[in-house]
């Protein structure tokens, strides 16, 4: 009969829950007390977890911080200041890649012309056209056949 | 005293003065709030700012259907929750790993008693928050939110838009989870 009315660690562990909860009925509660008495594993078992589980109702409340407004507005202030340049360099850059295209081409076009202008000055002091003279003439290569063509 | 719909109103027109009552009013609240969640507090501070500057931005979006503190507490929950999220990859968060770590494991000094007290007291409570942590999420929210003094489960219910009902079976359950991980790394790591 007295072995019935003692509890197990087993039994003890699931109803440690209750035990915390304060949802034990008078019975078991007597018996759970009773085998804490006798065994130290579950007695520090229920006591480690009741103190680390007090912890939340201790739980310290922070203080606000003076500056606190201060420090938002000023970060605020930060965050606009980046925001504007950001919104600044958005536009910028198509304005700048577009400027470097039409760079880059007017110094293109500017570089086709000055070759072009070299071959019709060579042209016209031989009386000879840019045609001839660059693109079908080869004689420059063959200088022995020049006076077959020149007859 | 200004009504709440007057200070918004003037918040919105950028204000300052109006911001700053609005600070003053809630700093409080949303670092406790914070608090609750990151448990450290220089991050709290951090997250606090972060809250109020998107008040700040965001103003303009408050149409006042909720009252203004369960809108204040719906951001403070969610920067919380963003800022555990990025941190979660770099933290150990799993109870079961930390207990193999010898940080946790109950040492004595000789030194002085009080600083036993004291060294006991602080691994207890990371040992709590690991436990807190690794909860579901909307257990944790809710669990996280009843803590706090000055909150009902119809606000919380408000903040979380989930029901009265639903709030409180998320805390029991929150409670019950909680108090089988403690009891399941005590058993392992107390013999």
């Amino acid at each position: 009969m007295k072995k019935q009315n003692k509890m197990k660690c087993k039994e003890v562990h699931k109803l440690i829950t209750p035990f915390l909860n304060g949802s034990m009925d008078v019975k078991k509660s007597e018996l759970f007390h009773s085998h804490l008495t006798e065994c130290s594993s579950c007695e520090k078992l229920v006591k480690e977890l009741s103190a680390t589980l007090s912890i939340l109702d201790k739980q310290k409340r922070v203080l606000p911080d003076p500056f606190m407004h201060t420090r938002i507005l000023q970060e605020i202030e930060n965050r606009q200041s980046t925001s504007v340049l950001l919104s600044v360099m958005r536009i910028l850059q198509p304005i700048m890649v577009a400027a470097i295209l039409v760079i880059g081409i007017y110094l293109g076009i500017g570089l086709g012309n000055s070759y072009v202008s070299k071959g019709e000055e060579i042209a016209s002091a031989d009386n000879r056209t840019l045609v001839d003279e660059f693109l079908f003439n080869e004689m420059d290569y063959e200088p022995i056949e020049i006076f077959l063509i020149d007859k | 005293m200004i009504s709440e719909s007057d200070l918004v109103e003037d918040i919105k027109k950028k204000d300052h003065a109006a911001f700053k009552k609005l600070v003053d009013q809630y700093q409080e609240m949303v670092l406790n709030t914070c608090y609750g969640f990151v448990h450290d507090v220089d991050d709290a501070k951090d997250l606090t700012q972060e809250v109020f500057i998107k008040i700040y931005d965001s103003i303009h979006k408050f149409r006042g259907d909720a009252k203004l503190s369960t809108w204040i507490y719906r951001i403070s929950v969610n920067k919380s929750l963003n800022f555990i999220r990025a941190d979660k990859k770099a933290k150990t968060t799993d109870l079961e790993a930390l207990s193999h770590s010898s940080d946790l494991k109950l040492r004595v000094h000789h030194e002085s008693e009080q600083e036993d007290i004291d060294l006991e007291q602080e691994q207890r409570s990371r040992i709590l928050f690991k436990a807190v942590d690794s909860l579901n999420e909307n257990q944790r929210i809710a669990f996280s939110l009843n803590k706090l003094d000055d909150i009902s489960y119809n606000e919380i219910g408000e903040i979380m838009n989930i029901s009265l009902p639903a709030v409180e079976s998320l805390i029991h359950r929150a409670k019950l989870n909680l108090q089988k991980k403690l009891i399941k790394y005590y058993k392992k790591n107390l013999n």
